[in-house]
């Protein structure tokens, strides 16, 4: 069985950096964009000669802050994917801040057909110490907004931020169900080099211990499965039919493109990274399928990852898919982790996941399989 | 022929630390040229990359010099001395090659515990002593006051003592015309059965273990057959030479020349420090007198982080004991670090210099336990023995009593801080000796501490009560019996041999609490909770709880994440493989030196 194929666009620009991101972003100027622009519809255009085609139904505008591309712009990337790729638009998402002037008539007319938005929080204490630069009002008025245009929108929610707290943090998940089928709820991690990092080493600001983030997460997850919310992946929550089909296939193995600067791409067997520069992305230099700095992934390697990142998903990994892939017998090549692993993952049936209530603790079973 | 001898003269320097020896040293040779300021590097005889770093000596290491006096030329061997207390050790090996020693006072601070020490050291060695006044060139210098407190304090006339900079270059000459009239020539018998004093050893990869040495009497030339005058092992004479300060090959060593010896010997345990070298064919019938070993202060466990570089970790203390006669090891097993050594070392500095060459010139990463100190147990049964390990201590059912070592401990300090001080003192169970105004900024407090203190944070607490202006001198003064036990520490109820500690009973519940609760932060989370136990025999004294783990996951995992994860991922297994192993619980190698970490609560 063939997988289908999916296109990642990177678009690095923000109005501000949010204290806790450690992705990479600049603050960018009209003119920055266009150039921008044209450079990423060169590379769009430029990956379809290197590489073979396939079939691809799922395009993901993440960021940075990709709503700040005008509906134009964005109409004229996805026009460009057409062109050059054999594209069925099954899924176009916009990632987007939550803010009430947002044209998403126009973003609809573009061809957008889902909208994650990067709420975060509903309380705005915890938006202000984050650095994010939108009220919890805004947000619910972009939501509602939102939702008279689109069907299927997204919401993100971080864990773990300073000033949350379980009940808060549930309420948070509440709101945002009321206008989303889709939640992403994300335990924050601290990275160094972060605003927030320097604010926490030096006793500025305090964060919610470990115990606390966990808690807020089983609180939020037990309103969204009381909703109609089921978990498919460790941060990923939707109504049936809602779960993000270009995101699940980073857990498959499914083939996809990074375009943009700092974006990453897998195709036929190699990972490229795209360099986190601007200047270096606009002059054309070493970006691309073929072209960039790129790990070229063996077999075994491949299987690693085929186990650990299906470890992430609820429904775990097809084990008869596997060992076709890799031309194995799974319970024999693995006896030794399968039992180490025992106590936190199983398998049932055709499937080999990790149990229930025992999700979070996925990565002490892919360091076994590593 | 004595007129060779009448043109040698064989010194050291000595001073207090910092009063700068080192830098004399430099200073002689690039005066009497033997290497060019084109290839000057600072501290030229300081060869370890550690001994540059913290400007310290460690090594002796010799050097010979020619100067033209009067029209004729003198070979004059120096043989350069650690300062820190911790080596004294080597200092009194090199004086006993040497006739006479610069005693270097540094001109802004005056005599200092060190000065005193290395020269009744050479007073007891029978060297004659030149003192010599350093740091002329600095503005607070008082050069008289100076010579006053070495004729009134060491009893030595000082009134033609040369007043030099070394750093600046000034009155070099005046130091080495001194040694050339001043010190005796040495007076061994040329014809007379070779005597040769080993006053260290190295290694070399292709020569094999070199003994340095000091020729008192006869000579050697390679081919000639020698014998370890201790064990009576004979080996051949390959190389003969001198230092410049590199080996520099020579047809033959005759008495009163500073050299090495190479022999093809395979062990450097065959060249133990203070042993004479003979002639195979004709022994003399005397060894000379070699000098008492000195005895270990500090012992600490040494492991392998990784269980299986147990073997590397061996060969590497073997190798580095070539170099540092007074390292001693040997095997101890513990239950929860494994294989490893129990180390004695002179002091604290000894411990940390060899822990840091450990790990750099061997590439090893090391679990160390908290130092410990020698104690003397009292068995009820008569029988007496040495703990120097804390997990070794008998149960307290027979334990007549222990005894630990103390100090003389010498502080100086600015008045202002004299009361933290003495508070400092009293708090780690010190007792007033007496305390002297040397002058209107300096005090100097004298005190006998128990050692086990002073290892344990006191120079930190020290530091930071007098915002660093104090300084601490200490030396050996004898055991004195307390009250003391041994607190251990139990995790998930199990007992961690390699964190028992042995403490004052009165200290018994803070430490128990501080460490408990440091050992809470330091062991991550696991599966299931764990209990932290402080424990005085079985009586639970402190506890703590490391909760158990709620989750281990990264929070995202899209299409750029996924070769970070796979690095993180391996790096956390790499980190666990690191992690010792105790029963059912993984604990980092940190944990076992954080129960030292100096805290200020305590």
């Amino acid at each position: 069985m063939k997988k289908t194929r999916g296109i990642y666009l990177h678009i690095p620009f923000c109005t501000g950096k949010c204290f806790y991101c450690d992705f990479f972003s600049v603050s960018g100027n009209p003119n920055d964009i266009f150039s921008y622009t044209a450079a990423l519809k060169r590379e769009i255009a430029a990956a379809a000669c290197f590489t073979e085609k396939a079939t691809t139904d799922t395009l993901y505008f993440g960021g940075g802050t990709p709503s700040l591309l005008s509906p134009v712009e964005i109409a004229d990337i996805i026009e460009t994917v057409r062109k050059h790729h054999d594209f069925s638009a099954a899924e176009i998402t916009v990632e987007a801040n939550p803010e009430p002037q947002l044209d998403f008539k126009g973003l609809k007319a573009a061809g957008v057909n889902r909208i994650s938005f990067g709420v975060q929080s509903f309380s705005d204490e915890v938006l202000k110490t984050a650095g994010r630069r939108h009220t919890a009002h805004e947000a619910e008025i972009a939501l509602e907004k939102a939702a008279k245009v689109f069907d299927n929108i997204s919401v993100d929610i971080m864990l773990g931020l300073p000033g949350d707290a379980p009940e808060a943090a549930a309420a948070s998940a509440v709101r945002a169900a009321g206008f989303s089928k889709h939640i992403s709820m994300y335990m924050l991690k601290l990275e160094p080099g972060t605003a927030m990092y320097e604010r926490v080493k030096t006793g500025k600001i305090n964060l919610p211990d470990e115990d606390a983030a966990v808690d807020s997460y089983d609180a939020c997850m037990e309103e969204l499965l009381k909703r109609g919310f089921h978990r498919y992946e460790i941060s990923n929550f939707s109504l049936p039919g809602f779960e993000s089909r270009h995101n699940q296939k980073y857990w498959d193995r499914s083939e996809y493109f990074g375009f943009g600067a700092a974006a990453h791409g897998f195709i036929a067997g190699k990972r490229y990274f795209n360099p986190s520069s601007i200047a270096r992305y606009l002059a054309g230099e070493n970006y691309g399928a073929g072209r960039a700095e790129e790990e070229v992934i063996s077999s075994e390697e491949a299987a690693k990852e085929a186990i650990i990142l299906a470890l992430r998903t609820e429904k775990g990994l097809y084990i008869p898919e596997f060992e076709e892939e890799f031309d194995c017998n799974f319970r024999l090549r693995y006896a030794e982790e399968l039992k180490s692993a025992a106590s936190f993952a199983e398998q049932d049936g055709d499937y080999f996941r990790m149990k229930h209530d025992k999700l979070l603790f996925e990565s002490a079973v892919a360091r076994l399989f590593i | 022929m004595s007129s060779g001898q009448s043109k040698i003269r064989n010194f050291c320097i000595v001073a207090h630390i910092d009063h700068g020896k080192s830098t004399l040293a430099d200073r002689l040779m690039e005066f009497t040229e033997q290497v060019s300021k084109r290839d000057m590097k600072e501290q030229l005889l300081d060869s370890m990359d550690i001994e540059r770093e913290r400007g310290i000596t460690i090594k002796l290491t010799p050097v010979r010099m020619f100067y033209n006096y009067n029209g004729e030329e003198y070979t004059l061997n120096l043989i350069d001395t650690p300062g820190h207390v911790d080596f004294t050790y080597e200092v009194s090996r090199s004086l006993a090659a040497c006739e006479g020693a610069i005693l270097i006072v540094d001109a802004t601070q005056g005599i200092e515990a060190q000065t005193l020490t290395n020269a009744y050291l050479a007073i007891d060695n029978n060297l004659e002593i030149i003192p010599v006044i350093n740091k002329i060139d600095l503005p607070s210098a008082d050069p008289d006051g100076c010579k006053k407190e070495i004729e009134d304090i060491i009893g030595l006339p000082a009134d033609d003592a040369p007043l030099i900079s070394a750093k600046e270059g000034i009155n070099i000459d005046e130091v080495l015309k001194a040694v050339i009239e001043k010190l005796p020539p040495p007076s061994g018998k040329e014809e007379a059965p070779l005597r040769a004093l080993i006053f260290d050893s190295t290694y070399d990869n292709y020569k094999g273990a070199i003994c340095l040495v000091r020729i008192v009497d006869g000579s050697v030339r390679p081919g000639t057959g020698i014998k370890m005058m201790s064990s009576g092992k004979c080996f051949e004479c390959t190389e003969v030479g001198v230092f410049t300060p590199e080996m520099l090959p020579v047809p033959e060593l005759k008495a009163g020349d500073v050299g090495y010896i190479a022999a093809s010997i395979k062990n450097v345990k065959d060249t133990a420090v203070g042993d004479t070298i003979t002639d195979s064919d004709s022994p003399a019938p005397e060894p000379l007198k070699g000098y008492k070993k000195i005895s270990p202060m500090v012992f600490a466990g040494i492991y392998p982080a990784d269980g299986s570089k147990y073997n590397d970790l061996r060969d590497a203390l073997d190798k580095l004991s070539l170099n540092d006669a007074s390292l001693i090891y040997e095997p101890e097993t513990s239950g929860a670090l494994g294989f490893g050594f129990r180390a004695g070392f002179l002091g604290l500095l000894h411990m940390e210099i060899i822990e840091e060459r450990l790990e750099r010139e061997f590439d090893l990463d090391l679990v160390t336990t908290a130092p410990s100190v020698s104690y003397r147990v009292k068995k009820t049964n008569g029988e007496e023995i040495t703990v120097d390990n804390p997990s070794h201590l008998p149960p307290p059912t027979e334990i007549e009593s222990i005894e630990e070592p103390i100090v003389k401990a010498e502080i100086y300090s600015p008045p202002e801080y004299v009361g933290s001080v003495m508070e400092l003192c009293q708090e780690k169970r010190g007792t007033f000796v007496d305390l002297t105004y040397l002058d209107q900024s300096r005090v100097k407090i004298n005190y006998t501490i128990p050692l086990a203190e002073i290892i344990y944070d006191f120079f930190d607490s020290l530091k930071s009560r007098t915002r660093g202006y104090a300084s601490l001198e200490y030396e050996p003064d004898g055991y004195r019996a307390d009250n003391l036990v041994k607190l251990d520490f139990l995790l998930n109820g199990e007992s961690c041999d390699a964190l028992s500690l042995i403490v004052h009973r009165d200290k018994a519940y803070a430490r128990g609490r501080s460490i408990a609760e440091r050992l809470k932060e330091v062991i991550p989370r696991q599966m299931f909770e764990i209990p932290v136990q402080a424990a005085i025999g079985s009586k639970i004294i402190a506890r703590e709880t490391v909760k158990a783990l709620r989750k281990d996951v990264l929070a995202k995992c899209y299409g750029g994440d996924i070769t970070r994860k796979k690095k993180l991922l391996e790096k956390q297994k790499e980190g666990k493989k690191r992690m010792r192993q105790f029963g059912s619980v993984a604990i980092p190698s940190e944990a076992f030196m954080s129960i030292l970490k100096f805290d200020e609560k305590d």
